[in-house]
């Protein structure tokens, strides 16, 4: 446990060294300002000691009680808009990240995910229960609220991850935790050479206009929406040119592994990121500041100008009552 | 925002995807038509600065990878009277910029020297037959001697390589750039419907039901699949890959080749229409052959590079359109024979040749449970 969190620390005051050029006040820098906080905890792998896992086969799943409930948590997971209605403002589901129902490996899977918890996150500076991770991706990749921490929702969704971790050591880095890490491209990433990308690999299933695909006569979506207003919003991960590449890289087009070169993985990730989606929840009504104290990145289009619209302009989507 | 940049986008047909974006004011693009289906076609340059077009340009051009058939003796708005002698040449050497007809008039005289070049080449033509058998004994040694030295023959290795898939559209200058121009906003399914009836209905049934057996109308044995509903993009793809090749089949590569680009749509848009075709009576399939069927559809096998079915394909295989074909209600032979198809390749042309690394992983047995998972999918299993 000590040396996870000296891990964590040492992750921590890389990120903020990095950063340093940007903050604000060098000798303070202010948390908020780490967005990279994703970065610095999906990359976390120490180089040796992942231990191989495999979950069980959904046919394991104890006819009982529980059994039940780990049903229920595949059901929200896979149809999260018709199942979890009252938290979800888009129209994801949460296997559209973590594919084929969270047990894909490379693509944070949930068995993997399960043992990290608690832990420290710089997202929101505090030791994080898993029931808070979820609340915050039903925040910011659902566009959502948060379900209640003794909800029906999240009892189910935890009985879920906890029976797909079955055997998992606690606290153990298993193989093909969170997304595979990816070099720096050779080039800066570009918009227009990732709109190429779009075009030829990604627009056959979600559509040239990015807006995803139905199956006939269906509500779900059977190719998610990838910007706009049934899409994550710009708090989400995914928001992260960096994760979205790690992300198209190991998993995209569907199935195929490394079909994309880094380089275009790098591409595609900013043509996705120079659309306009929801508003980020944590918005302060001023549009610099909110980018930079959560968008201070490298490479965010969050607050820039992309074909004639200001992205994350508090007109383009006001950000509900809720 | 100080100097915006320019770029130009070069579009194919009525295509809306750029086929190919160039930066700067200037660039070299390169244009294989031989992923375009022969006929007129049309590219649109649109110049842009920032996010503003300044500029826009069209040229008209007509593709002609079959042969190039050339006519000495007749031209354009011609009068002429009684019998005509005319000169006919389809070569492929008559492709080019522009058909040079005079080169195939023969009745102009030769040029002396073309005299000489005739005899050295049959003294060249004299020299290589004489020495033939000496280099075909050589062979005959070499081969022997391979041979013997790999006895346990080695697997056939696929023909050639695939050929690029045609939604496969890599932007870069220079590169491949097929596009399918299909709209089924202007196909007309009427004429689609007659052309069904014409050439396809006497294999596919009368309402695209399919069937596996005798053919009605070429009396021979083959598994003839239902095409009833198929989404139009789909079902005009398949046509195009029949006559292309990539989907190896000599009956259907006919038929894809004796009709155009627009029939095929006008057929590819009747077919979808007849999506309330009932589907055959479906085998019977025991329950863990479901049972392992459903768990490739809805897991697949990931660790064998196998995607779940339910993927692309919509729950229970109802197929997504425009892409995505419908596997509920499919035929199980056909189903088998295709994943047999994409594994071998004599079919390449799955989108983003997705299929292949399914086919490669499946297993006899999951593949058998698929083929009769999906035919029960369909109403024929309902009654």
């Amino acid at each position: 446990m000590r040396l996870r969190i000296a891990l964590q620390v040492l992750a921590l005051s890389l990120v903020i060294a990095s950063e340093a050029g940007h903050a604000q006040s060098p000798g303070q820098p202010d948390l908020h300002a780490i967005d990279q906080s994703w970065t610095a905890e999906l990359n976390a792998p120490p180089p040796s000691g992942t231990i191989p896992f495999a979950p069980p086969p959904e046919v394991s799943i104890p006819d009982d009680a529980f059994g039940l409930m780990v049903k229920r948590g595949i059901a929200i997971f896979t149809d999260t808009p018709a199942q979890a209605k009252p938290y979800v403002a888009n129209g994801l589901t949460c296997a559209n990240c973590h594919l084929d129902r969270g047990r894909r490996a490379g693509s944070t899977p949930m068995w993997a995910a399960w043992v990290t918890y608690p832990r420290f996150r710089s997202k929101n500076d505090r030791v994080n229960t898993m029931a808070m991770r979820i609340q915050g991706c039903f925040r910011f990749s659902m566009n959502g609220t948060p379900p209640p921490d003794d909800s029906e929702i999240m009892a189910a969704l935890q009985s879920y991850f906890f029976w797909l971790a079955t055997g998992a050591p606690t606290g153990a880095k298993l193989e093909g935790a969170g997304f595979p890490t990816l070099a720096e491209p050779a080039e800066a990433p570009s918009i227009e050479r990732g709109g190429g990308v779009f075009a030829a690999n990604c627009a056959a299933c979600h559509g040239a206009d990015g807006q995803g695909r139905h199956a006939p006569g269906l509500q779900r979506y059977q190719f998610p929406p990838l910007w706009g207003a049934n899409s994550y919003n710009w708090g989400a991960g995914m928001e992260s040119i960096e994760v979205a590449a790690r992300f198209i890289h190991a998993n995209m087009p569907w199935g195929l592994k490394d079909a994309l070169s880094l380089q275009q993985a790098w591409d595609v990730a900013m043509f996705l990121d120079s659309h306009e989606r929801p508003q980020d929840p944590r918005f302060t009504g001023d549009l610099a500041e909110t980018r930079a104290r959560y968008h201070n990145s490298k490479w965010s289009l969050y607050g820039t100008k992309q074909n004639g619209v200001l992205l994350g302009d508090p007109a383009n989507y006001p950000l509900a009552e809720r | 925002m100080t100097e915006k940049p320019k770029r130009i986008l070069v579009y194919l047909d009525g295509v809306e995807t750029p086929l190919a974006v160039l930066e700067g004011s200037a660039g070299d693009f390169s244009l294989d038509t031989t992923g375009i289906p022969d006929g007129a076609h049309r590219l649109r340059f649109v110049t842009m600065t920032g996010d503003r077009v300044t500029g826009e340009r069209e040229v008209a051009f007509t593709v002609r990878n079959g042969p190039g058939i050339a006519v000495a003796g007749l031209e354009d708005h011609d009068e002429v009277r009684g019998r005509l002698a005319l000169k006919v040449g389809a070569t492929d050497a008559a492709v080019g910029a522009r058909l040079d007809i005079p080169s195939l008039e023969l009745h102009r005289g030769l040029p002396f020297w073309m005299g000489g070049l005739a005899l050295a080449v049959v003294i060249l033509l004299a020299f290589i037959l004489a020495t033939e058998p000496l280099r075909f004994n050589a062979y005959q040694t070499q081969a022997a001697a391979v041979r013997s030295a790999t006895v346990p023959a080695a697997p056939p290795k696929p023909a050639d390589p695939p050929p690029p898939d045609p939604m496969r559209i890599a932007l870069a200058p220079g590169s491949f750039l097929p596009v399918l121009d299909f709209d089924p906003a202007k196909a007309d399914a009427t004429h689609g419907g007659a052309l069904y009836v014409q050439y396809c209905a006497g294999c596919h049934g009368d309402r695209g039901q399919g069937h596996a057996g005798q053919s009605a109308t070429l009396g021979q044995q083959g598994i003839y699949p239902r095409l009833a509903g198929q989404p139009a993009a789909y079902a005009y793809r398949q046509l195009y890959s029949f006559a292309k090749g990539w989907r190896q089949n000599d009956v259907m590569q006919a038929m894809a080749s004796r009709l155009g680009p627009r029939d095929w749509g006008d057929v590819a848009v009747y077919l979808e229409g007849l999506k309330g075709t009932p589907s055959l009576p479906a085998p019977p399939i025991r329950s863990d052959m479901r049972e392992l069927a459903h768990a490739i559809l809805i897991l697949g096998r990931p660790e064998r590079g196998v995607s779940r079915c339910d993927g692309c394909h919509g729950p229970d295989g109802i197929g997504v359109a425009p892409y995505f074909p419908a596997l509920g209600g499919q035929d199980a032979h056909y189903f088998a024979a295709q994943m047999e198809a994409f594994r071998d390749g004599r079919r390449r042309n799955s989108m983003l040749r997705l299929m292949e690394p399914v086919a490669h992983g499946l297993t006899p047995r999951e593949i058998e449970a698929l083929s009769l998972y999906f035919q029960s999918q369909g109403s024929g299993s309902a009654d």
